[in-house]
């Protein structure tokens, strides 16, 4: 009898437990961002400790090789995408896909569906200045984004910038001021001193 | 029996030094460990794991001995017998020039002091932002403040404050590595991409490896002979002598190394990313004829 008891007593006590970590998931939003160019640890952790300035953050996930970032907040809150992406932006990444499982079971993301058909694409070599992995996920992204603009790849020993756009839609000088635009210069168009200011540290190139 | 003995001393000091330099011997795999912080006590290695947060402890050939879990991003370690004030649960002490292993812990912006696996944390009046590195010498206490941008620097009596965020001398871009020496703070200038020097005044003495192209300089190391600094991006340690002349860069096996050290006649590097542990040894060095 006295066993049965006991038993009884830790399966209510784990019941329990299981109840309020349950209760505490449902009170939570579950948010996923990747980010790219968290090659570096310093830099990695220097994210982490950016996002702790979101008072009440928990369960923070960093996954350096793979870039993928998570954390849960409280519901209540309700953190909103912007401000996810304003905050990686900050710390000085480039945010890629973010998704938000909110507690109500919503789930939102950040995926663009803005699609323009291409013609034939021009295949063109640039220069673009930057220093690490950092800086190849922030060329590529910006590059990338320009309207016309099919691959944008960066090679960070040749600081070359490959690029395939249909030259019916944009041009170099468009893709080369986009690059500037994120505080990285290139052949023709010089980063203002305020965007290269904000690059993250390990981003910050010598300047030609 | 006096010619003798001339001769043997003339032999002597004819005796050209042989020339020497590390060598690659071995890369050991510390499956799952990424570490950043290395140091050495006795015949023990220590690794700083900052992605699992902990510190592990290793046999030298590379056995995993213990595992330390529960610091907040660990960093550049060091081990130091200073007389310092730390807390423990609300409880002030002095450390008594007890042995111990001072682990900066970048996320909880606090030194933690390990003895016999207790762990305290050292009292500061100063806030550190993310302290990247920390190195004791005799009384003597630096710590990397990396988002400070400068090193606190205890000279056994005050607390100073040294460097300001910058390109010029004596300004630094987040330092992510300190060691003190007798007359000499080195710091991994990491982000101005350099070593940098400065006296025990604060007073900014000189650069080391400003033209190497170093990206990103995490780690460095400085014993009687040499000044080694890792070269993070472009997976190399640069080897300096004391006058900052370029001796020696190692490249085989090395992959994003954020630490180095030299104990018991081996050089060891630590492999970030990879999660290695790499070693060489000084060795007569080979001929480029060969």
């Amino acid at each position: 009898m006295k066993n049965i008891t006991i038993i009884l007593s830790i399966v209510i006590g784990l019941f329990a437990i299981t109840q309020v970590q349950s209760q505490n998931k449902k009170d939570r939003d579950q948010f996923e961002v990747q980010v790219d160019g968290l090659g570096c640890p310093f830099c990695a952790y220097g994210l982490e400790k950016k996002f702790k300035e979101f008072k009440g953050i928990k369960d923070i996930a960093i996954d350096i090789e793979t870039g993928d970032f998570s954390f849960t907040y409280p519901s209540e809150k309700n953190l909103s995408m912007t401000d996810v992406i304003n905050q990686v932006i900050k710390a000085g990444y480039t945010p890629n896909l973010a998704t938000i499982a909110r507690a109500d079971g919503t789930i939102e993301n950040n995926e663009s569906n803005e699609d323009i058909a291409l013609g034939d694409l021009e295949e063109d070599k640039l220069y673009v200045n930057g220093m690490c992995g950092m800086c190849k996920a922030r060329i590529e992204k910006a590059t990338s984004a320009v309207p016309g603009v099919a691959t944008a790849s960066w090679n960070v020993d040749s600081k070359m910038l490959t690029v395939a756009y249909d030259p019916e839609i944009t041009n170099k000088d468009f893709i080369q001021k986009a690059a500037a635009n994120v505080g990285h210069d290139t052949k023709d168009s010089r980063a203002t001193d305020e965007a290269y200011h904000n690059l993250h540290a390990c981003c910050k190139y010598k300047r030609d | 029996m006096i010619i003798a003995t001339a001769v043997v001393m003339i032999s002597c000091n004819e005796k050209e030094a042989i020339p020497m330099e590390w060598q690659f011997e071995k890369t050991i795999d510390l499956d799952g460990i990424n570490p950043i912080g290395i140091a050495l006590d006795g015949n023990d290695i220590f690794l700083s794991d900052g992605d699992h947060n902990r510190i592990v402890k290793l046999s030298d050939s590379g056995e995993v001995l213990q595992m330390m879990e529960g610091y907040n991003r660990p960093m550049h370690i060091d081990f130091g017998e200073a007389s310092y004030l730390i807390t423990d649960d609300g409880i002030t002490t002095d450390l008594l020039k007890e042995r111990a292993l001072f682990i900066p812990e970048y996320g909880r912006d606090s030194i933690a002091v390990m003895r016999d696996n207790h762990v305290s944390y050292m009292v500061l009046n100063d806030s550190l932002d993310a302290p990247a590195g920390v190195s004791v010498y005799k009384n003597e206490i630096a710590i990397a403040d990396f988002y400070n941008n400068r090193i606190l620097y205890y000279n056994g009596e005050a607390w100073i404050s040294i460097g300001t965020e910058g390109k010029a001398l004596g300004e630094l871009s987040y330092p992510t590595d300190v060691q003190l020496t007798s007359d000499y703070i080195y710091v991994a200038d990491a982000y101005n991409h350099r070593g940098h020097v400065f006296d025990k005044s604060g007073k900014a003495v000189s650069f080391i490896g400003e033209d190497q192209n170093i990206n990103a300089a995490t780690g460095l190391y400085v014993t009687d002979e040499e000044i080694l600094i890792t070269d993070f991006e472009n997976s190399r340690i640069l080897i300096f002598n004391l006058k900052h002349k370029l001796q020696q860069i190692l490249e085989t096996g090395i992959h994003k190394p954020t630490d180095v050290i030299i104990g018991n006649d081996v050089l060891y590097v630590t492999n970030y990313q990879k999660g290695e542990l790499v070693r060489y040894q000084l060795k007569e060095k080979i001929s480029s004829n060969e």
